[in-house]
């Protein structure tokens, strides 16, 4: 026999085996398991060191404060005493220690367990696309080969080496949209499989990925109904079944949503420029730019031209229109109009940022077009004889695509600098320290808290907290008596107390409504724990027992006893079906109505010297501008005071803004101060007084937006301008419709020209 | 029984995967810091925090938590010189700042104990 002949013979046997490979579970799942791993070879190879990167931090420290309240205090992890002078640990929204992987972290601890969640992820997404690309029509063959281009895609591995291992529960999101595709189609287990993947997202801090989960539903949905439009029994029982998923997906989670909707309502999340992403750096982020590809969220541009054969089929019309619909969404405001801007308008889209992340819905519609075109090619091949080789070609370039997959993710994970994990040190009294956000995941070993914090939300952080006491609980009064800890967890602390006279017991920690104490009352004082007590010798048991905890988690117990009746009794009538998945959410709505729990004082936005932000009119000694703006914002007036400190003159600069009506959410200040020479300082701020947005704020008052020590360098003549923009919407300027007394340019106000000493 | 390859392929890649999880050795964390390099690494970082919270705040004018966040990053960047340098544990620098600041060791200047509340910008 000929070598080409040969060759080729062997080539189709290879294919006739692959083909059979990815039609049998087992040896699929066999494939994808090694994948899998093979995927993450450098993350395990280095399993438990530390990744040399800020937010690494602050994930680790969320993950391991909740390992050591199990292992450690034997607790649930309900509050996170380590962070920020304690937080609220289910209300944590990117906290991921309540999806079942949290059993790796009790098990190989925070750093060692990371890359074995990540690849347990990886194969569960490979088989979650594989199955929602063989529900689209694909072949397994098809299938088999577009799964890694969604599984092992850019963003996964990038997410990876940044620590980012909550962004891994995208890789469910397959799952998710294959169950809500099932429960449209009428199968009650499809609800329950969406139900289940999107609650498990939000469980694992899926602050992107839940929402997402949404718009692809929304997808799978509309597909339903073009397909269902002339079944109209058909089309309620899908709706029903959609609603069925919702609701087993909002009761699975309800331990998240309901803190995590507590602690966003108490403390927004400001954030999201104006990112507008140009088509060309799409491309890049998808496709690479040069060998070897390179690429924030790789696709690989290999399987293109199987992803355009694909994009001619008919079947692919819905893949192929969400597919546009999110490289739409991801360029953010660069498109126009942009769809970007209008969700951001939606909550809970309104807190969302980086709009590249719709990339990683993109990427699942490419799998499954590619995987259509795949299919497309092994039926031209069966048709005409000549063609079987470019299938053989076709397999090997959707492998080559694969390996390229790799190889990115390889490359993020080589390019990781690590640094020694935590070690922990004899067991000590806790105490909160200063600390450090950019060292954070340290504090936990030391038993010490960091208030030096970040996250990506306004965490309810008191300012009196301290980080030189000499004890965590004292008094108030000093001479009303004296304080000794008797016992310390995250969730209890028992102190004895002996006081002569009526006195406030303080705690270094912040205030949250779930504290509870044995005796006397829990109050805020200036964001601090704090219990009234009486005169007299007690011991104070102060207990952590939010009312969303028990609420919530209640719910999700329920939820999950639900989709086990409901997965196993597929029989039972819609109605029953409907009703099976709302009942546990009585049990949250039980909670709120029978347990009370004191609600948040109303927050007083200040400013430094600790008057209210809001006041009757600017102060007297204020210069007055009155310019007015579109959307009813006038800067009413403006002082500005040079300061000479030893280590340079610095401003305190205040601008006074009054609104006709409530502020339109977005809107921020900006504030230019351009030298004579040098470089132009900017002083933009969203929070007036750095403390709070303009939507958050009254109208008809004086608006002090005060910003204190801005240093500037000596000699310089400083020109400064300031104005509003559209910070969290399209980056535009607010017009000036009177410019009152001062000059105006562009759409910026001279508010002063002042040089420094 | 069906399907016995595959399924032990899938048994040997998930031991190989914790295997390897559970036993890598990752950098090592450096010797332990003795008393005096503790005093010493306290006094160095107090007596720089001034300064670095000036640079802090030219850096970040008129944000109050970005200034202290930017002084944190230069705090941290001293501290990880020093544990490289000494080849100490980096745990144990962060603990002899704590340690320093609670029993009042002697240093140029006092450190400031608190921490404005965290208020995160727009876009990092």
């Amino acid at each position: 026999m000929p070598a080409e002949a040969l060759v080729l013979r062997t080539w189709r046997k290879i294919v006739f085996l692959a083909r059979a490979l990815a039609a049998r579970t087992w040896w699929r799942l066999a494939a994808f398991a090694t994948l899998a791993v093979v995927a993450q070879l450098f993350w395990l190879w280095h399993a438990g060191a530390m990744v040399d990167y800020r937010d690494a931090q602050y994930f680790t420290l969320f993950e391991d404060a909740a390992r050591r309240s199990v292992v450690d205090h034997h607790q649930l992890p309900l509050w996170n005493p380590y962070y920020c002078g304690g937080i609220y640990a289910l209300g944590t929204p990117s906290a991921r220690f309540a999806a079942p992987t949290f059993l790796f972290t009790l098990v190989f601890g925070v750093l060692r367990s990371s890359p074995l969640v990540a690849a347990f992820l990886y194969f569960a997404g490979l088989e979650g696309t594989y199955r929602y690309v063989r529900a689209h029509g694909a072949g397994a063959l098809g299938a088999l080969l577009a799964a890694p281009i969604f599984a092992l895609s850019g963003f996964f591995p990038r997410s990876g080496s940044f620590e980012w291992v909550n962004f891994l529960g995208f890789e469910l999101l397959p799952w998710a949209a294959l169950g809500l595709r099932r429960a449209f189609a009428g199968e009650v287990r499809g609800a329950v499989l969406a139900g289940g993947a999107t609650a498990w997202m939000t469980c694992f801090g899926g602050t992107y990925a839940a929402p997402f989960t949404l718009l692809v539903g929304l997808w799978e949905l509309f597909e339903a109904a073009v397909a269902l439009r002339r079944d109209r029994r058909k089309l309620a029982r899908a709706f029903a079944l959609g609603a069925v998923a919702a609701l087993v997906g909002v009761g699975l989670a309800a331990v998240r949503l309901w803190p995590i909707a507590e602690t966003l309502a108490a403390s927004p999340r400001v954030v999201g420029a104006n990112d507008a992403i140009a088509p060309l750096a799409i491309a890049e982020m998808l496709f690479g730019k040069r060998i070897p590809f390179r690429g924030d969220f790789l696709v690989g541009v290999l399987v293109l031209p199987f992803a355009l054969l694909g994009a001619t089929w008919r079947k692919s019309l819905f893949p192929v229109a969400s597919a546009c619909f999110f490289l739409w969404l991801a360029s953010g405001y660069g498109a126009h109009p942009s769809g970007y801007a209008m969700l951001r308008t939606i909550p809970p889209y309104t807190m969302l940022r980086n709009p590249e992340r719709f990339l990683v819905p993109f990427a699942l519609s490419y799998a499954v077009v590619a995987g259509i075109g795949f299919g497309k090619l092994e039926a031209l091949a069966r048709r005409r004889k000549w063609s079987r080789e470019v299938v053989v070609a076709a397999m090997t370039l959707m492998c080559i695509d694969a390996g390229v997959l790799v190889d990115n993710g390889w490359a993020w994970q080589r390019g990781r600098t690590l640094m020694a994990a935590p070690v922990p040190s004899p067991p000590r009294e806790f105490a909160n320290a200063r600390g450090d956000r950019w060292l954070a995941a340290y504090y936990p070993g030391i038993t010490r808290g960091t208030l030096s914090c970040f996250d990506d939300y306004q965490v309810p952080q008191s300012s009196a907290l301290r980080g030189d006491l000499p004890h965590e609980e004292y008094l108030a009064d000093e001479s009303a008596g004296k304080v000794e800890r008797r016992a310390w967890s995250p969730n209890e602390i028992t102190v004895h107390v002996e006081t002569t006279k009526p006195a406030r017991l303080l705690v270094n920690q912040n205030w949250h409504p779930g504290w509870r104490a044995s005796e006397g009352t829990v109050v805020s004082d200036e964001g601090r724990l704090a219990v009234d007590l009486p005169e007299g010798t007690r011991d104070v048991v102060l207990r952590f027992r939010p009312r969303s905890a028990l609420g919530g988690g209640l719910g999700s117990l329920l939820a999950l006893a639900a989709c086990v009746v409901l997965w196993r009794k597929r029989g039972l009538a819609l109605s029953a079906q409907l009703g099976l998945a709302a009942a546990p959410l009585a049990a949250p709505l039980l909670v709120l109505a029978l347990v009370h729990e004191p609600s948040r004082p109303k927050t007083i936005y200040t400013i430094p010297n600790g008057e209210p932000v809001a006041q009757a009119q600017p102060p007297a000694d204020a210069q007055t501008l009155g310019v007015k703006f579109e959307e009813g914002v006038t800067l009413e007036a403006t002082r500005i005071t040079l300061d000479r400190k030893p280590d340079g003159p610095t401003l305190d600069f205040e601008l006074d803004w009054r609104l006709d009506g409530p502020a339109p959410p977005g809107l921020g200040v900006f504030v230019h101060m351009e030298p004579d020479k040098g470089d132009s300082v900017n002083v933009d701020h969203v929070g007036i007084a750095t403390v709070a947005p303009l939507e958050a704020l009254p109208a008809n008052m004086t608006l002090r937006d005060v910003l204190p020590g801005i240093a500037i360098e000596s000699g310089k003549t400083y020109k400064i301008y300031a104005g509003v923009w559209r910070a969290r919407r399209g980056g535009d300027r607010l017009r000036v419709l009177d410019k009152g007394s001062a000059t105006v340019d562009q759409d910026r106000v001279l508010v002063a020209t002042i040089h420094a000493p | 029984m069906r399907d016995r390859v595959p399924k032990a392929i899938v048994a040997v890649v998930a031991v190989v995967a914790v295997v390897r999880a559970a036993t890598a050795s990752g950098p090592a964390p450096g010797h332990p810091l003795s008393d005096e390099q503790a005093h010493a690494v306290y006094r160095d970082l107090a007596s720089r925090e001034r300064g670095m919270r000036r640079e802090a705040a030219v850096a970040f004018p008129g944000d109050l938590w970005s200034q202290d966040d930017d002084f944190h990053r230069r705090e941290n960047d001293t501290a990880r010189d020093f544990a490289s340098h000494k080849e100490v544990r980096l745990d144990d620098v962060v603990r002899a700042v704590d340690d320093g600041m609670k029993q009042r060791w002697p240093a140029p200047s006092r450190p400031v104990a608190t921490v404005p509340p965290c208020r995160p910008r727009l876009s990092y």
